[in-house]
């Protein structure tokens, strides 16, 4: 049972009215939160028509304060699943504007089309655009470079989908329409090719969503606004449904999230939000920012609290992490960036505390500051990793990395160097495994005669029904790829049947490989002959022939919908096409909505003995023994310094600018009628957008340190020395500053 | 034969001599006793002839059509079962001559033309093509063929409901007491419908509203028309009125005064078609014109059980606390939770399978959800079939894109007509090979395919000699002089090519039909191709005559049209083709259509919105398009809500009294789309469930 702490009770004895909670990493705050919301049930606090809503950020923290707050409630003596209802806020946004999707010009079956979609969409608008622009992206481009080349075509391609896209979620947040923008634009007689571009594109993708009655996640967050605005009435009855909102994570509360749970609240409504200005790290290019926590801290009618004391890492982890926000008060070389950290410090739970700290290890954290290439880098993280597995069998340990694609670079030499490993980036494990299982059935029912497919497809078949001995499944596949006309063993003629041959010739060491085969070639023949069903139909039917696992049977059936609506979008769609989108989420290039599998409540415990592979941003809520800090250099973790390179400005690109900031500060100028703003001159924004995004890393890195126990390992990269026009990066500033203070703190102790 | 009470019997007597109006909620023989009056009319030696049976849907009048065949003959004449639709239709072909110089129709000279649903579509979508291309329609956020339906839904309204079509877009903006918003595109639809409206004039096409308004406005009102009606009919039934339109419901007020006899039936606490313009405080007028008033209230079959179920769900629907519930509610109530929805499903059949065990009857059980997906049917379907159960599904329409059957049809005709530029793929070609071919299997289609498919030639597919002859051996010699024979079938079509039905008739008589082709005694593929035909005939009917649209290739204008999904091609499904002994699945509002009772239902996803949620289209709306709103009131959120919270109790309501013994819910924590559902449903069975724990004495406080 949770027995709370001193600081923690002063969170718990909250009746009403609006309290913020500023928590250090470690410090329990979900487990405070959750013991919160079963305290206000138990208190009878609410009717039975109405919930406590708990508003979080990502979907991993929704099972996660479930499965706490049910068990609060048992404890309590009261049913668990009832009176309170975890979101995130896509969510939340989905639930308002299903129950009256009229107000917002939408009907009961509007869909909402993911991430993959939405690119698919604004590529094709991109390709339209350069096609008829071909000056004036050659006016953009470094004279050194030709847009016959399609190194730079494709790269101008990637570097525009980008900017569309951030221009349309921009666009979204400030509630203008493609046409509010347009008016604006033509009142103003504005003459900006990017402006324009972004106006373009952004009127081509909405009215491609029209035409698919479907709406983005960026619109679903902005249809809930509107509504709650719309509707007096309706807001009322959301009102009294939801008459306690708890924010989690409020740290990265969007300008909009903030309008949509101030406006449920109502001004003298019940309102706690929860979270830590150190971890803000989801602000770029949106309007999410740590400044709105703090303010309402600020209110007079705000009840501040915080939750100072944390017993997740160990005393030396703890310095580390807090001598970054000194460093960063104090040292950094920009005085703007001063303040992206701020106090207070983390401190240790009080002495006999329910929840204490783990001792510190001798040389627990290691900082190494040798240049080494992002191969070498990721290459001797593996050898670390494997030493330490040995060692440590029963511990937790993760690599965090900054981007996916790194994380799949470290994934493909573990997966050489044999080392049990778990990631977890775009999509969850399971999601793609049973994606890739299904998807190489399909190919094989696409293209039967490849005897490639049907050996992957007994690969799969082997593991989930036979899991025979590596020999065994080798003789068997040798077996097979002797086979050399498949009909003659998936459908023989009488008398010429492959497999009864090979059974007569018995020169096969076990005999158990011919009914293995004649098994798996009863369920080949079964899913060719499904081959026509409707594709969902046809998904299912694999699925409940292969799975047996509760979460593989609803993926299934959430992969066959997800096929379903692709058939409704495009209804010329044929097997070939569907492979190709099963491929794609397989491959980890797509991102689902709602619920995937169990990993949403992801709980590192139950992966010992496995490096768990994830970005810095999926780290936040989690925590390993130790953890491995991945490129911290100057190119992922700029500090604003002229030497920095930075991501979004491109090296093809005729000036050093961050195309998207001066664009998107453009927008924001206009739809605001900020004239002064509008005619600045370009690199104002850049400037800016350097800053923004060196304060943001920042956090990130505190992120990155906070989620070790006891251990942790910090390394940077010089970048990869083959990438085309790439400079080379450094040490980042941070972690030369955090070499020098365990430098000079090792010899003090000595 | 049919057994009647004693009631039932003295109903039928007295509506042979005068009009009966007669009330009552579900399940209390009110149908059986208007059986029971065309029992009694037939023993009164009155012909068949003389009676109409008027229903608001066509399946509400199949339990008379079923009890009709029964009877044999009746007394030499034939029982007309009609739709408003169906009568419109009709006495417009009759008496077209006569009316047709008074309607605004340009060419009153020429015949009419009815449009059905998809050939309504397609002109509709023809006429709004430009503006679409203008920027119509931006604000709101469907798909084009959803703004088709509802305009042409508007249309019906005004027709259904009595009010000029030019005053749709104002009434729907009366009523809208909020911003702006998306109001304009209310106008746009306006400015459609006038355009789509003034096409149909100039070519004669009536669409449904069309064929409703002139009716009222130019058949009913004349005396010939009229005086044809009332002779024809002096008996009349009238089923679920509460069903039915306004309009409808005026003619009746009308008719049933000179009706000799009749029986007209009204649905206490239904009127669930409200999204199609049905009125049931329209339909309670009917009582007026009756000479009789009549009332049935007891059950005819013993449900005590499910009446405290009933009260105790309305109860806490209505948001009642809960203070007493019988020790017997939990005997025919109960309720599982899953977390997964495929678990919640093969909870159900395993459920389903006990019943059956037991001796229930499969078809005394019906599944009932808010929305049947495919996905959903094929899912349950086949968790029942582990058990061997069979599974009948409602599924009124489905489309003939859907079918393989076509697919394949529609490749074939690609192939003979390489002109159209209609270039299958080879998955497209291996499948047609596949279903064409009797005994070929898809790893030698997929060979075959390899070797004789070339799409760059002139014509597509080689001759089998092109062939190597251990490529031949491995496909078969029988199948290999199969597909021989189709090619020169079709090298010989090609010199004399015809339209598309008649190519495809020719193509399934003189080809697949026969010895050595699989559709040879497949009756279900006649079955599609006969009405893929019909659809193609249906389609070219309107070139046939006039060409409104100047298209000059209408078979390849019928397959472009078909397969991006314009024209969905509905084919209604036979409903003798379900299994009889079978579990019913079924939306839950159609399954209150459906005049059925059963012992068990099993009520699934009731945590979703779709119990309690009406219909909710941007460019219609039919309760201010009824004839019940006032010009000018507002819609509120309150009016919204008190709607749904009606609406759900009535659903409810009506499906309980639909139900004898039992009452199973089945709900999963993420739904088939892995979102959580927390519908208004689920929060009253949850409370009910806290109300039982209590009183369990547990240690809930």
């Amino acid at each position: 049972m949770f027995k709370p702490r001193l600081k923690q009770i002063e969170v718990l004895n909250y009746t009403g009215g609006r309290m913020g909670v500023s928590a250090v990493p470690g410090s329990g705050k979900t487990q405070t939160l959750s013991y919160l919301a079963a305290k206000i049930l138990a208190d009878g606090r609410i009717n039975d028509d109405q919930e406590i809503l708990i508003v979080t950020l990502v979907n991993s923290a929704v099972n996660n304060f479930s499965t706490r707050i049910a068990s609060f409630m048992q404890n309590f003596g009261l049913l668990p699943n009832l009176g309170y209802r975890v979101l995130t806020l896509h969510a939340l946004a989905n639930q308002i504007v299903r129950e009256r999707p009229d107000l917002v010009g939408l009907d009961n079956q509007f869909q909402i089309i993911d991430e993959r979609e939405t690119h698919a969409i604004i590529a094709s608008s991109i390709d339209s655009w350069m096609h008829l622009n071909h000056t004036v992206l050659e006016n953009w481009t470094r004279e050194d470079k030709s847009l016959d080349n399609p190194k730079i075509r494709s790269g101008w391609q990637r570097a525009l989908a980008t900017i569309a896209l951030n221009f349309i979620r921009k666009a979204k947040d400030l509630q203008a329409s493609p046409a509010q923008i347009e008016k604006l634009y033509q009142l103003l007689v504005l003459e900006d090719p990017l402006l324009s571009l972004g106006i373009s594109i952004y009127k081509d993708y909405q009215r491609a969503l029209n035409f698919r009655s479907a709406v983005d996640f960026d619109d679903l967050i902005r249809y809930a606004l509107i509504s709650l605005k719309m509707d007096e009435e309706f807001l009322e009855r959301l009102r009294f449904r939801w008459p306690y909102i708890l924010e989690d994570e409020a740290q990265d509360s969007s300008a909009l999230q903030e309008q949509i749970l101030s406006t449920i609240a109502g001004v003298h409504g019940n309102w706690v939000r929860v979270g830590d200005p150190n971890q803000a790290i989801y602000e770029t290019f949106t309007t999410a920012s740590p400044e709105y926590l703090k303010d309402f801290l600020l209110q007079p009618d705000v009840i501040a609290r915080d939750l100072p004391n944390s017993g997740r890492s160990s005393a030396e982890i703890m310095n580390l992490a807090n001598e970054l926000i000194r460093w960063t008060n104090e040292n950094h070389p920009l005085p703007a960036l001063r303040n992206a950290l701020t106090k207070p410090y983390i401190l240790p739970t009080p002495p006999s505390d329910p929840q204490p700290n783990p001792p510190s290890i001798p040389n627990g954290i290691f900082i190494y500051d040798k240049e080494m290439s992002a191969q070498e880098e990721l290459q001797n993280i593996a050898k670390s990793v494997k030493n330490w597995l040995k060692d440590n069998p029963d511990s937790t340990v993760a690599a965090l990395v900054p981007r996916n694609d790194r994380g799949a670079k470290l994934v493909d030499i573990l997966q050489k160097e044999n080392i049990p490993y778990l990631e977890i980036l775009q999509t969850s494990q399971s999601t793609r495994d049973t994606a890739k299982i299904l998807a190489e059935i399909l190919v094989f029912i696409q293209n039967p005669m490849q005897m490639a497919n049907v050996v992957r497809v007994y690969e799969n078949f082997d593991k989930i029904f036979i899991n025979s001995k590596h020999r065994q499944l080798n003789e068997t596949i040798q077996l097979l790829r002797s086979c050399p006309r498949m009909e003659e063993y998936l459908y023989p003629f009488p008398g010429k049947d492959w497999l009864q041959s090979k059974t007569d010739e018995a020169n096969i060491s076990d005999p158990q490989i011919f009914s293995n085969l004649e098994h798996f070639r009863q369920y080949l023949v079964r899913w060719q002959a499904a081959a026509d069903l409707p594709i969902h139909q046809l998904l299912i039917t694999i699925g409940q022939d292969i799975f047996s696992e509760p979460t593989d049977l609803a993926l299934s059936h959430r992969l066959a919908l997800v096929l379903e609506q692709a058939l409704r979008n495009h209804p010329d769609w044929l097997l070939p096409e569907f492979v190709d989108e099963l491929k794609l989420i397989a491959e980890n290039r797509r991102k689902m909505f709602g619920f995937q599998d169990q990993d949403t409540g992801f709980d590192p415990e139950l992966h010992k003995g496995k490096v768990v592979i994830t970005t810095y941003h999926k780290a936040k809520g989690l925590e390993w023994d130790r953890v491995y800090l991945v490129s911290v250099n100057t190119y992922d973790f700029p500090s604003a310094q002229l030497s920095d390179s930075s991501i979004s400005e491109k090296y093809f690109y005729k000036e050093p600018l961050n195309l998207e900031a001066e664009l998107l500060a453009r927008l924001e100028a206009l739809v605001k009628q900020n004239i002064e703003a509008l005619y600045q001159p370009y690199g104002e924004a850049t400037e800016q957008s350097r800053l923004d995004y060196a304060a943001e890393r920042l956090r990130l890195l505190f992120v990155g340190i906070t989620r070790a126990r006891q251990e942790l390992t910090i390394t940077w990269n010089s970048g990869d020395p083959h990438r085309l026009g790439a400079e080379k990066n450094s040490a980042s500033l941070p972690l030369i500053a955090l070499q020098i203070f365990l430098e000079t703190k090792n010899e003090e102790t000595s | 034969m049919k057994q009647f009470s004693e009631i039932q019997q003295n109903i039928a007597r007295q509506a042979v001599s005068e009009t009966v109006f007669l009330s009552g909620s579900a399940g209390v023989g009110k149908t059986t006793a208007a059986l029971a009056f065309l029992n009694a009319l037939r023993d009164t030696g009155i012909s068949g002839n003389s009676i109409m049976i008027l229903v608001p849907q066509r399946s509400l009048g199949m339990v008379y059509q079923n009890f009709l065949e029964t009877l044999g003959d009746f007394n030499g004449g034939i029982v007309t079962i009609n739709t408003q639709s169906g009568l419109a239709q009709r006495m417009i072909r009759l008496f077209w001559p006569i009316i047709g110089h008074q309607t605004p129709f340009e060419n009153p000279l020429l015949s009419p033309l009815f449009l059905n649903l998809e050939t309504s579509q397609y002109y509709l979508d023809k006429i709004c093509k430009p503006y679409f291309e203008k920027g119509y329609f931006e604000s709101v956020h469907l798909e084009p063929p959803r703004i088709l339906t509802q305009i042409l839904d508007n249309l019906n309204k005004s027709a259904l409901v009595g009010f000029p079509y030019q005053a749709i877009s104002e009434r729907l903006k009366s009523a809208w007491n909020l911003a702006p918003g998306h109001v304009h595109a209310y106008d746009e639809a306006q400015e459609v419908a006038n355009e789509f409206r003034r096409f149909c004039y100039q070519h004669n096409l009536l669409d449904f509203s069309l064929q409703i308004e002139i009716f009222r406005n130019y058949l009913w009102p004349s005396l010939l028309c009229r005086q044809y009606i009332l002779q024809q009919f002096p008996f009349v039934i009238y089923d679920n009125c509460e069903e039915d339109t306004p309009s409808m419901h005026d003619v009746m007020l009308e008719l049933l005064p000179q009706s000799n006899g009749g029986l007209v039936i009204f649905d206490e606490e239904a009127g669930f078609r409200t999204f199609l313009g049905a009125d049931p405080i329209s339909a309670s007028r009917l009582k007026s014109v009756c000479r009789t008033s009549l009332s049935l209230s007891e059950p005819f079959h013993q449900r005590e059980n499910m009446e405290i179920v009933r009260e105790v769900l309305n109860s806490a629907l209505n948001g009642e606390r809960l203070s007493h519930i019988p020790n017997t509610f939990l005997g025919s109530f109960s309720h599982q939770y899953d977390d997964f929805h495929p678990n919640m499903i093969e909870s159900m059949a395993v459920k389903i399978n006990e019943l059956i065990s037991d001796g229930v009857k499969p078809a005394e059980i019906a599944i009932l959800a808010p929305y049947v997906s495919d996905a959903l049917r094929f899912q349950i379907e086949q968790q029942l079939s582990k058990f061997d159960i069979e599974l009948a599904s409602h599924r009124p329409s489905r489309s003939l894109r859907e079918e393989p059957v076509t697919h394949v049809l529609l490749t074939w005709a690609k192939i003979a007509h390489p002109d159209w530029g209609l270039v299958p793929t080879p998955f497209d070609i291996r499948q047609a090979f596949t279903y064409t071919l009797q005994g070929i299997d898809p790893l030698r289609a997929d060979l075959l395919r390899q070797v004789v498919f070339q799409s760059k030639k002139e014509f597509w597919l080689n001759d089998i000699f092109s062939v190597n002859l251990e490529t031949q051996e491995r496909i078969g010699q029988f199948i290999s002089e199969s597909y021989q024979r189709i090619i020169v079938w079709l090298h010989e079509y090609q010199k004399d090519p015809q339209d598309l039905d008649i190519f495809l008739a020719r193509l399934f008589g003189e080809i697949l039909t026969q010895p050595g082709f699989a559709f040879k005694d497949n009756f279900q593929a006649a079955n599609v191709a006969s009405k893929l035909i019909d659809s193609i005939q249906n389609f070219r009917q309107g070139w046939l005559q006039r060409n409104p649209l100047q298209i000059s290739n209408i078979s390849k204008e019928y397959i472009e049209t078909l397969e991006n999904g314009v024209i969905a091609a509905l084919y209604l499904q036979s409903w003798d083709e379900q299994p009889v002994n079978a579990v019913y699945l079924s939306p839950a509002y159609t399954f209150l259509m459906q005049n059925r009772t059963v012992q068990y239902q099993f009520w699934i996803d009731i945590g979703s919105l779709g119990w309690w949620q009406r219909l909710l289209q941007p460019l219609t709306q039919p309760y201010v398009l009824s004839r019940n709103w006032l010009p000018g009131q507002k819609w509120t959120d309150f009016n919204e809500y008190e709607t749904n919270q009606a609406n759900l109790r009535r659903l409810c309501s009506g499906l309980i009294k639909r139900c004898e013994n039992g009452l199973f819910l089945h709900y999963s924590g993420y739904n088939e789309s892995g979102g959580e559902d927390r519908g208004p449903l689920l929060k009253a069975v949850q409370q009910i469930l806290r109300y039982s724990l209590n009183s369990q004495g547990s240690d809930y406080v």
